[in-house]
C-alpha cells in the first residue's frame, strides 16, 4: 500500500502512474483555469440568455443606485428641498418628481436602496442556507437525525407564518436591515428544507455517492461535492424566490405600520403616499407609482435572474456555450431509447 | 417474383417468394435531411419467417422498427416505400394510409413490443382491462378476445387469472414482458415487431421468452422481426439475419450463412467479439473504435475507419448491399472485399470450439476449487462466514403494530473465501442476492448475521486502533457500478472525479502531480488524448469511456479487491471484451482481487478463465455451486448451473436450435417466502420429494474441483429413493450431458 | 391475490379487505396530498401508440378521486399505512394520508414498471 507522500518515492511502485507528462500546469494556467470556470463560463452562459441578461441589467441598475447613495452622488432627501408635488420628468433636477412635502422622490428611492438590498440579501441567504443545511443533513444522514430535524421543521411549518413575523417585528422592532431580513423569513426555511430533503434522499442513492462513500470520503465532503451541486439550480431559484418574498413582506409590513419607520423607505413612502391621497388625486399619483415600480422592478429582476441560474449549473449548457465538444453519446432525436 | 418486379434504385434480392412486407429505399431523417438515422434500406420480409436484426446501440435499428409501423418519432421524416401484402393478395401502401387506417393497421396487422413498453401501461388499470381496452378500440368481440388472451397467457407460462387481475406494477419484469407479448398478439396480427423486448431482463428469462416466442410463431403462423444488440440470442430463433451498422444494412442472409460464412468484416468481427461459450478465449477480439453518430457518418463504406481491410476504394465509394455468391443468392453484403474478409478474418468458434473441448483437464486440477494455494496460515483477503442479509420489507418507523414484518432473505448463510489476487464471479438471476452479497463483502452493506473479515479483521468491528484499521479496509475495497452513467457525478469534470481517490491515497501531493498521475492513468486505460478527457464532464463521454473512468477511479485507490457489479452489461457488445481485458490486465498490474457480478455465463466464463478464477452460482440468497469456469461449463453438477448453461446462447450452428429450458417454472419464487428444502426444487427438472423436505449443504465434490449443493452428488442419499415431484423427470435425460 | 379495496363513506377513504379496515383519511386530504384533482402521466412517442392508451399527445390525465376510490392495494401497503398515525399532522395533513398519497403517486409514476 502506498503511503508515500511525494512523487519520487511513489513512482517506484507502478511506473506508468508517475511518469512525468505534458500535463504540468503552471500557476498562471491554474489561475486561468479558475477564471475560466468560475468567472468566464458563468458570465457567458448568463449573458447568452436574453431573460437573464435583462435580469442582470435590472439588478445592476439597483446596485448602481446603491452605489450612488453610498458615495453620496445624489442629494439626500429632506423636506422642502423642492417644490411640492412636482410631477415626474418635468424638472430635470428632480426627475421623478417630489412629494407633498417637497422631498425629491428619486433621492428617497436612492436613499433606501442599500437598506432594501441588504435586507433582501439577508432574507434570501438566511432562508436558503438554513434550508440547505437542514435539508441536506436530514436527507443524507437519515435515521434519528432526520427524525429530529423533520419534527422541528414540522413544528415551524405548523406555526402560521405571518402572525409570527408580526409578533417578532413588534417585539424586536428591527432597525438593522440584516436582522429585519432574517425576521421576515424566520420560518421560510422549513418548507424549502423539506423539499430539498426529498431531493437529497434520491441523490443519496446514486451510484456516484456510493462510490464516494466506498472511497472513504467524509460525509461533509460528499454533501458539498456530490450532493449540493446537484441541487444548486433548485437552491438558486429558491434563493431568488425567498429574496422576492422578503421585499414583498417588508413592504407589506411597513405599509400596515408594523415595522419601525427608520427614516424613509420604499414601503414607508408607499404608505405615506397612500395616506396622503395618492390613490385619489392624479397629482400625487407618481408619488405612489415610483416606489411601486422600484419594488416591482427589483422583484422582476430577481425572477429573470433565477431563470438563468438553472443554466449556469447545468454542465450540458456549460459545455455547449463555452464551445467544447458536445456529447458523443446517444443522440437525443434518434430516440434510440433503451438499446440496453 | 415480387421482389424483382419492383425495380427501384436498389433491388432487394432476398430470395423471398411470398413477401409480407417489402421495404424499398426507406430513409429516416431529421433536421431537414441533415441528420439521417436510417438510410436507403431495402429488404423483403417473408411470410412466417423470423428475421433477426442485429445492431449496436445508436445504429438505427430501432428506427427501422418504427419505420415498419410508420411510427417514426416526430419530427423525423420517413421516405421510401413500404408495401404490406395481405394473405388474400391485397396490398397496402403503408406510408399512404390515413391516420385512422394507420391506427387500425398497427396492432391488427403489425404489432410491436419494445423495451420501453414496460412503462407504457396505464397504472390505474388492471392488466385485464388493458386487454379489454385494446379489443374495444379495435371493435373486436371482447369475450372471444379475452378467451384468446387467456390462451396466449397460458402459452406464455403465465396464470391467466392471476395476471389479468393484477395491476401492471404488481408483476415482475419477466411477467410484464410476456403480458405485453400477449397484448400485442390479442388482435391476431400477422407480423410481430420486437425491438429489444427482453434487454432489461435476465439472460435466463430472455432465453425462456425467446423459446416461447418460437412456439407462438409456429402455432399462430406469425412473421417475427426481432431486433436486438445480442447476436447469439436471436441466432437461436431466426431464419434469416440482418446486421445493421451506422444506419444501413451491412449484411443480410440466411441465419447459417451469416453465422458461419459471413462476408462483411463487421459481421465477422462482431461474431468474434461476442463472448460465448464456444470460442477459445485467446481469439476473442474486440472491435477497435465505436460506431459513428448520425452527424458524422464516414464517407465511402461506413465501417472503413474500423476495418482492417479498408482500402482507398472503401474510403471513397460506398459499397452496395448486393448478392455475390451463386450458391446463396439471398446472401447480400455491403463490402468491397468480401472474399478477403472471409479469408483474413477467421471466425473463432466452430472449429475452435472443438479444440477447446479437448483441452487437457490438468489445468483444471491445478487451479483447485479453493482458488490460489494458500500461503501458510495467512488469513484470506476476504472471508464471508455464514453471512446473512435480511431486509424488512416495510421499513416504517413504528413497527409495533400489525404482524411481524415480511423479511426478504437477500443473502442467507453464504460462506466464501477470497484470496489475495483472486478472481471470483458471482453468477445468477436478478433477485438471487448476488449484488447484495457483493456489497456485503466490500463493506457497503452490513450483514444481519455472520461476519465478513478482511485479512482476519471483522470489517464491522474495525476501528482506528485495530491492527487493520477501518480506513485501511475502506480504501482497500472498491466498487465499479453497473450503470456508468450514474456512477460519475454529472457536475464534476473527469479530472475532479479522479482527484478524489488521490486525495485519499496521496493526501499531500500537489495539484500538478495529481494531474500527471491522472493523465498517465487515463492513457493507460486507453483514453487519448488524456488532456482532452480530463477537462470533460461525464455527459461528454460514451458509455465505454465512462466505464473506463469508473475503473480508473477504483484503481487510484490502490485497492486490494474491486467489486465489478455487472460492470460491462451497459457497454456495447463490441467493446465488452476490450473492457474485460482491460480489467484483467490491470488486475495483474495492480495485484488486486476481483469480484465480478454477472447474470451471463459467457461473460463470467471469459473473466474467470482469463483471470484463472472461480465462478460461484447463486440462487435465492445461497451459493449452489462453485468451481472453475471450465468445470461449470462442461461438467455442471447443480441442475441450476445446467439451466444457466442452457440460457447462454451459443454460436455453434449444430447446437443452436433452441430446446425447451431444463426447468419447470420460468419465474423465480418470491424471496420473501423461499421454498422449503432445496430452494430450487420448485423449478428443478429432477427434483424429488427429498428436495422439498431437506436442505442440501454446499459440499466439496468427490471427483472434481469445487463444491455443489445438490443431493444428487451423494449416491447414498435418500433422494434416490424418493418420488419425483410433479412435472419432474425421473431420469437424467433432461439434463444435457456434454 | 389478496387485496384491499377502497371504500368511501362520508368523504372518508378507507381500505377494506377480509374483515380488516384501515382508514386513509378524507378524500379531500388525499387529493390535496397528491397535489391536485388530476395527475398527468406522460408517455413517450412509442408508448403513446399502445392501443390501450387513449391519448394522442402522450398525456394521460388521471382523475385522482376516481383512481384512489377504485385502485386496490396490497396488504404490504396497508401494513405500511398502519405504521403511520392518522392523528399526527405532517405538512398540515394527516401523516397516514400523506404516506398513502406518496405510494399512490409512486404507482402512477412508475407507469406499470415493477417495484424495484
Amino acid at each position: 500500500m502506498a503511503t508515500e507522500t511525494d512523487s519520487q518515492s511513489s513512482s517506484e511502485e507502478i511506473d506508468w502512474r508517475s511518469e512525468s507528462s505534458s500535463a504540468e500546469m503552471t500557476r498562471r494556467d491554474r489561475a486561468e483555469e479558475f477564471y475560466r470556470r468560475w468567472v468566464y463560463e458563468p458570465v457567458v452562459i448568463a449573458w447568452s440568455d436574453v431573460r437573464t441578461r435583462l435580469g442582470i441589467l435590472i439588478l445592476g441598475g439597483y446596485l448602481l443606485m446603491a452605489a450612488v447613495d453610498v458615495f453620496g452622488l445624489w442629494r439626500n432627501p429632506s423636506t422642502n428641498q423642492a417644490p411640492q408635488l412636482l410631477p415626474p420628468f418635468e424638472n430635470w433636477s428632480f426627475p421623478l418628481g417630489t412629494t407633498n412635502s417637497g422631498v425629491d422622490l428619486l433621492a428617497l428611492i436612492i436613499d433606501s436602496t442599500p437598506f432594501i438590498l441588504l435586507m433582501v440579501l439577508a432574507g434570501g441567504v438566511w432562508a436558503t442556507s438554513l434550508a440547505v443545511v437542514v435539508g441536506t443533513v436530514s436527507g443524507y444522514k437519515g435515521g434519528r437525525v432526520d427524525t429530529a430535524i423533520t419534527s422541528v421543521s414540522d413544528f415551524f411549518m405548523a406555526i402560521p407564518g405571518l402572525p409570527l413575523v408580526i409578533v417578532l417585528a413588534i417585539a424586536l422592532s428591527p432597525e438593522n436591515p440584516i436582522l429585519l431580513g432574517v425576521v421576515l423569513t424566520i420560518n421560510y426555511w422549513a418548507g424549502l428544507g423539506r423539499s430539498i430533503r426529498s431531493q437529497v434522499l434520491s441523490i443519496r442513492e446514486a451510484s456516484y455517492v456510493e462510490a464516494s462513500r466506498t472511497m472513504g470520503t467524509s460525509t461533509p465532503r460528499i454533501i458539498v461535492k456530490d450532493v449540493l451541486p446537484n441541487i444548486m439550480p433548485y437552491v438558486m431559484v429558491n434563493f431568488v424566490l425567498a429574496a422576492r418574498y422578503t421585499i414583498f413582506a417588508s413592504v407589506g409590513l411597513y405599509f400596515i405600520g408594523v415595522l419601525p419607520y427608520t427614516g424613509q423607505n420604499w414601503g414607508v413612502t408607499l404608505n405615506n403616499a397612500y395616506y396622503q391621497g395618492g390613490l385619489f388625486t392624479t397629482e400625487a399619483l407618481h408619488w405612489l407609482l415610483v416606489p411601486m415600480i422600484a419594488i416591482v422592478g427589483l422583484a422582476f429582476g430577481l425572477i429573470l435572474l433565477s431563470q438563468g441560474m438553472d443554466r449556469i449549473f447545468n454542465p450540458r449548457v456549460r459545455t455547449r456555450l463555452s464551445g467544447e465538444s458536445e456529447s458523443v453519446e446517444e443522440d437525443e432525436n434518434t430516440t434510440t431509447t433503451g438499446m440496453f | 417474383m415480387a421482389t424483382d418486379s419492383t425495380q427501384s434504385t436498389t433491388t432487394a434480392s432476398d430470395g423471398v417468394s411470398d413477401p409480407i412486407l417489402e421495404i424499398r429505399n426507406a430513409s429516416v431523417s431529421y433536421n431537414d435531411g441533415e441528420t439521417r438515422v436510417l438510410e436507403d434500406v431495402s429488404v423483403d420480409i417473408d411470410r412466417r419467417e423470423v428475421l433477426g436484426i442485429v445492431g449496436e446501440s445508436g445504429s438505427g435499428k430501432s428506427m427501422f422498427a418504427s419505420a415498419l409501423l410508420d411510427a417514426v418519432p416526430d419530427p423525423g421524416r420517413l421516405t421510401g416505400q413500404i408495401t404490406y401484402h395481405r394473405e388474400n393478395g391485397d396490398t397496402v401502401d403503408v406510408l399512404e394510409l390515413s391516420d385512422e387506417e394507420l391506427r387500425q393497421f398497427r396492432w391488427e396487422e403489425i404489432s410491436m413490443v419494445f423495451q420501453g413498453a414496460m412503462s407504457s401501461f396505464n397504472p390505474t388499470m388492471e392488466v385485464g382491462a388493458h386487454f379489454k381496452e385494446t379489443l374495444k378500440t379495435h371493435d373486436r368481440n371482447v369475450s372471444e378476445g379475452m378467451a384468446f388472451a387467456r390462451e396466449l397467457l397460458e402459452n406464455l407460462y403465465l396464470e391467466p387469472e392471476r395476471v389479468l387481475n393484477a395491476y401492471p406494477h404488481e408483476l415482475s419484469g419477466g411477467m410484464q414482458q410476456r403480458a405485453l407479448i400477449a397484448l400485442s398478439m390479442v388482435l391476431n396480427p400477422e407480423v410481430l415487431v420486437m425491438d429489444e423486448p427482453t434487454a432489461a431482463l435476465d439472460l435466463l428469462m430472455q432465453r425462456s421468452i425467446l423459446r416461447l416466442l418460437d412456439n407462438l410463431q409456429s402455432e399462430y403462423d406469425l412473421t417475427i422481426v426481432f431486433i436486438t444488440h445480442d447476436l447469439p440470442l436471436v441466432a437461436a430463433l431466426a431464419d434469416r439475419m440482418a446486421i445493421i451498422y451506422a444506419f444501413q444494412f451491412a449484411e443480410i442472409g440466411p441465419r447459417d450463412e451469416i453465422i458461419g460464412n459471413s462476408a462483411h468484416p463487421y459481421t465477422r468481427k462482431l461474431l468474434n467479439a461476442t463472448p460465448n461459450l464456444d470460442a477459445p478465449l485467446e481469439e476473442m477480439q474486440p472491435i477497435e473504435g465505436e460506431g459513428p453518430a448520425p452527424v458524422n457518418v464516414p464517407s465511402g463504406c461506413r465501417f472503413h475507419p474500423r476495418c482492417p481491410l479498408a482500402t482507398e476504394e472503401c474510403r471513397v465509394e460506398d459499397p452496395p448491399l448486393e448478392s455475390f455468391d451463386r450458391h446463396y443468392p439471398d446472401h447480400r453484403a455491403a463490402c468491397h472485399h468480401r472474399e478477403e474478409a472471409r479469408e483474413e478474418i477467421p471466425l473463432n468458434f466452430g472449429e475452435g470450439a472443438q479444440q477447446f473441448d479437448h483441452q487437457p483437464s490438468e489445468s483444471v486440477a491445478s487451479t483447485a476449487s479453493t482458488g490460489r494455494p494458500r500461503t501458510g496460515d495467512e488469513p484470506p483477503l476476504l472471508r464471508a462466514d455464514d453471512v446473512e442479509v435480511h431486509f424488512e420489507q416495510s421499513q416504517g418507523l413504528l413497527e409495533r403494530f400489525g404482524g411481524p414484518p415480511e423479511v426478504v432473505r437477500a443473502v442467507d448463510g453464504v460462506s466464501l473465501d477470497i484470496q489475495e489476487q483472486d478472481l471470483v464471479c458471482l453468477l445468477g438471476e436478478s433477485g438471487c442476492g448476488k449484488t447484495t452479497f457483493g456489497k456485503t463483502l466490500i463493506g457497503l452493506q452490513k450483514p444481519t448475521g455472520g461476519a465478513v473479515e478482511y485479512r482476519g479483521q471483522d470489517i464491522w468491528e474495525a476501528s482506528g486502533s485495530t491492527d487493520v484499521t477501518r480506513d485501511e479496509i475502506r480504501a482497500a475495497l472498491q466498487i465499479i457500478h453497473q450503470d456508468p452513467g450514474a456512477a460519475l457525478n454529472p457536475n464534476r469534470r473527469i479530472v475532479d472525479i479522479l482527484s478524489e481517490p488521490l486525495r485519499h491515497t496521496h493526501p499531500n501531493v500537489g495539484r500538478n502531480e495529481r494531474r500527471s498521475r491522472i493523465h498517465s492513468l487515463l492513457e493507460r486505460v486507453g483514453m487519448n488524448p488524456a488532456d482532452d478527457f480530463m477537462g470533460r464532464y461525464p455527459h461528454q463521454l460514451s458509455g465505454g469511456e465512462k466505464q473506463r473512468v469508473a475503473l480508473a477511479r477504483a484503481l487510484l485507490m490502490n485497492p486490494n479487491a474491486i467489486l465489478a457489479d455487472e460492470a460491462i452489461s451497459a457497454v456495447d457488445v463490441s467493446l465488452r471484451i476490450e473492457i474485460m481485458d482491460l480489467m484483467l490486465e490491470l488486475q495483474s498490474e495492480f495485484d488486486t482481487s476481483f469480484l465480478f457480478i454477472s447474470h451471463d455465463l459467457s461473460n463470467a466464463r471469459y473473466f474467470a478463465e482469463h483471470g484463472d478464477g472461480r465462478i460461484a452460482v447463486m440462487y435465492l440468497g445461497e451459493i449452489v455451486e462453485i468451481g472453475t469456469a471450465e468445470r461449470l461449463i462442461h461438467d455442471p453438477r447443480h441442475p441450476y448451473t445446467e439451466v444457466l448453461r442452457w440460457a447462454t446462447p451459443s454460436l455453434d450452428l449444430d447446437d443452436m436450435e433452441a430446446s425447451d429450458p431444463p426447468i419447470r417454472e420460468v419465474d423465480v419464487p418470491d424471496p420473501v417466502d423461499p421454498p422449503s428444502g432445496c430452494r430450487f426444487h420448485t423449478r428443478c427438472p429432477v427434483a424429488r420429494e427429498a428436495c422439498r423436505e431437506e436442505h442440501p449443504d454446499l459440499e466439496g465434490l468427490d471427483d472434481a474441483p469445487g463444491k455443489a449443493a445438490c443431493f444428487r452428488e451423494d449416491p447414498n442419499h435418500a433422494y434416490w429413493d424418493s418420488e419425483p415431484l410433479e412435472g419432474a423427470e425421473e431420469s437424467d435425460d433432461v439434463l444435457a450431458d456434454d | 391475490m389478496e387485496r384491499y379495496e377502497p371504500e368511501t363513506h362520508d368523504g372518508t377513504l378507507s381500505l377494506v379487505g377480509d374483515g380488516d379496515r384501515v382508514e386513509v383519511g378524507s378524500l379531500d386530504d388525499v387529493v390535496a396530498a397528491v397535489g391536485g384533482a388530476t395527475y398527468t402521466i406522460e408517455y413517450d412517442e412509442r408508448q403513446r401508440k399502445q392501443p390501450w392508451l387513449d391519448t394522442d399527445d402522450g398525456r394521460l390525465d388521471v382523475d385522482v378521486r376516481d383512481a384512489v376510490t377504485s385502485l386496490k392495494h396490497t396488504p404490504e401497503l396497508v401494513d405500511e399505512l398502519r405504521d403511520h398515525d392518522l392523528s399526527t399532522e405532517r405538512y398540515g395533513l394527516p401523516e397516514r394520508t400523506v404516506v398513502f398519497a406518496d405510494r399512490f403517486v409512486d404507482i402512477l409514476e412508475r407507469q406499470g414498471r415493477e417495484h424495484e
